[in-house]
């Protein structure tokens, strides 16, 4: 587990672009964090480094994006709107996950993914865009988040 | 009425199947909406592969309902309009097929409509008449954005959110605010009954076309941590901060472009606060055109509108066209 200091919106594009460069298909990450948390930002620089050309916005309305134009395919779910783990079960999200990079907003609202993941979990700061980032890995994303320093 | 052409439009980009017969001159004579909003309650929101499982029970059944409320039969339909996107794939793909097989048995010409042109043309429906060179606010759930019309059928995007659509800041802050999901009408409603005291930001408001309520939402949360909130003067600022914005740009927009009219489309349209302060803010500075509540929301009468307007300009659809989940508008 590791605790990051965002102090800025343009850490928390940056920390995600990290992640992007160490991405393979395959990979499924996680993002936890109330609203404004800074959850969808996480995903934009994440896009953005992938090389996705359309700008990513929210899907909480229509729960699951595709995004084809980057690196990899790129699969954004929003789970705010359902409030039902069975109604989670029904979205087929394994479906999606081979195929490319799959990156789910309130994923706390399953019953929980099988490993192997990556969860982030954003809070705020003190100051209006410092975010406090929580990193927790499991499978080879412990090796590929290394640079991340020693995990607590 | 004898005179006139028909065409049925299939509208299924999101969770409400929709059809419709429209005239030439977009007249409704029926709009059938099978809402799935009841069965999505229970999941809390829509959820792409019941949405799209639930379009194929329930499209045909609509479809033949728009025929006989209409009271016409498929030979005196002269088109088939049918919404080819942005919008769930999988649900488009039951439009769609469903157009398609339909234009292949009836030997009729088929038309693909841009869901987001569609709502463009809801406020021209049953002899209501807007004026070109026009500028259009299309807010609702699933969007938020700024549109010149130099003319009919050219469109400019002057601006679009960057993060959150307004609709769904507001179904976001409500559920904050322990209003239930989706609250939006409910916040909306609330706010009439509340003071605007609290100071929020108005975010982007004084750059560009663009839109953001990311943080006037964290603005709202960090607000209600705090503690102590009166639940209805918040409600009422956060629209205000809302308000502010979608007004503010469309009022640089009028005077940017000085437009003819200002149409604002899409379920947000419905808001009667958004409605009030239009007429007050915006009404001696262009004409104002709202489309009826029935057609704010998704609707197939909508896109048999927009469908007339694209086969008369270029003829039928390219016998191959699919879906297309991220379809520009223009």
């Amino acid at each position: 587990m590791w605790t990051l200091h965002l102090e800025s919106l343009e850490d928390t594009h940056a920390l995600a672009a990290d992640l992007a460069r160490v991405a393979r298909r395959g990979d499924l990450m996680l993002l936890n964090g109330g609203i404004g948390s800074g959850k969808t930002a996480f995903v934009q620089g994440f896009a953005a480094a992938l090389g996705v050309r359309e700008h990513v916005t929210s899907p909480s309305f229509v729960v699951h994006t595709m995004y084809e134009s980057g690196r990899l395919p790129m699969s954004h779910f929003d789970l705010y709107r359902l409030e039902d783990p069975s109604s989670i079960a029904q979205l087929g999200i394994e479906e999606y996950v081979d195929d490319g990079v799959t990156l789910i907003e309130w994923a706390e609202r399953s019953g929980g993914f099988a490993p192997p993941h990556v969860t982030i979990s954003l809070d705020l700061g003190a100051g209006d865009d410092e975010r406090i980032a929580t990193i927790a890995a499991t499978g080879t994303w412990c090796e590929r988040l290394d640079w991340l320093g020693e995990a607590s | 009425m004898g005179a006139s052409h028909l065409i049925l439009a299939i509208e299924t980009s999101c969770d409400e199947t929709a059809a419709a017969v429209v005239s030439d001159d977009y007249r409704v004579l029926s709009s059938v909406v099978a809402s799935q909003a009841s069965l999505h309650a229970q999941w809390g929101g829509v959820v792409p592969e019941v949405a799209s499982r639930e379009h194929v029970t329930a499209i045909t059944a609509t479809v033949a309902a728009a025929l006989s409320e209409a009271a016409v039969l498929p030979g005196s339909v002269k088109a088939i309009a049918v919404t080819a996107g942005p919008g769930l794939p999988g649900c488009l793909a039951v439009g769609v097929a469903t157009a398609k097989a339909l234009a292949l048995a009836w030997h009729r010409p088929l038309v693909a409509v841009n869901h987001l042109e569609g709502h463009l043309f809801s406020a021209e429906l049953d002899g209501a008449d807007v004026t070109y060179p026009a500028v259009f606010l299309l807010v609702s759930g699933g969007h938020c954005m700024l549109v010149h019309a130099p003319q009919r059928g050219t469109y400019e995007v002057l601006g679009a959110t960057r993060d959150d659509s307004v609709g769904e800041a507001y179904d976001k802050v409500a559920r904050e605010l322990g209003l239930g999901y989706p609250g939006g009408p409910i916040l909306d409603r609330l706010a009439g009954t509340g003071t605007d005291t609290y100071a929020l930001p108005r975010p982007m408001l004084g750059a560009g076309y663009d839109f953001s309520f990311s943080g006037l939402k964290t603005a709202v949360r960090r607000t209600i941590e705090r503690g102590d909130v009166d639940v209805p003067d918040l409600a009422a600022s956060f629209a205000a901060a809302c308000m502010d914005v979608l007004l503010g740009k469309l009022k640089r927009a009028v005077e940017d472009l000085s437009p003819h009219s200002a149409v604002v489309v899409g379920g947000v349209a419905a808001s009667p606060i958004l409605r009030e302060r239009l007429r007050t803010e915006l009404g001696h500075r262009t004409q104002i055109r709202l489309p009826d509540l029935r057609y704010a929301t998704d609707n197939a009468a909508m896109i048999g509108a927009a469908g007339w307007w694209r086969f008369e300009q270029s003829g039928p659809s390219p016998e191959g066209f699919g879906v297309r989940a991220h379809l520009p508008l223009g």
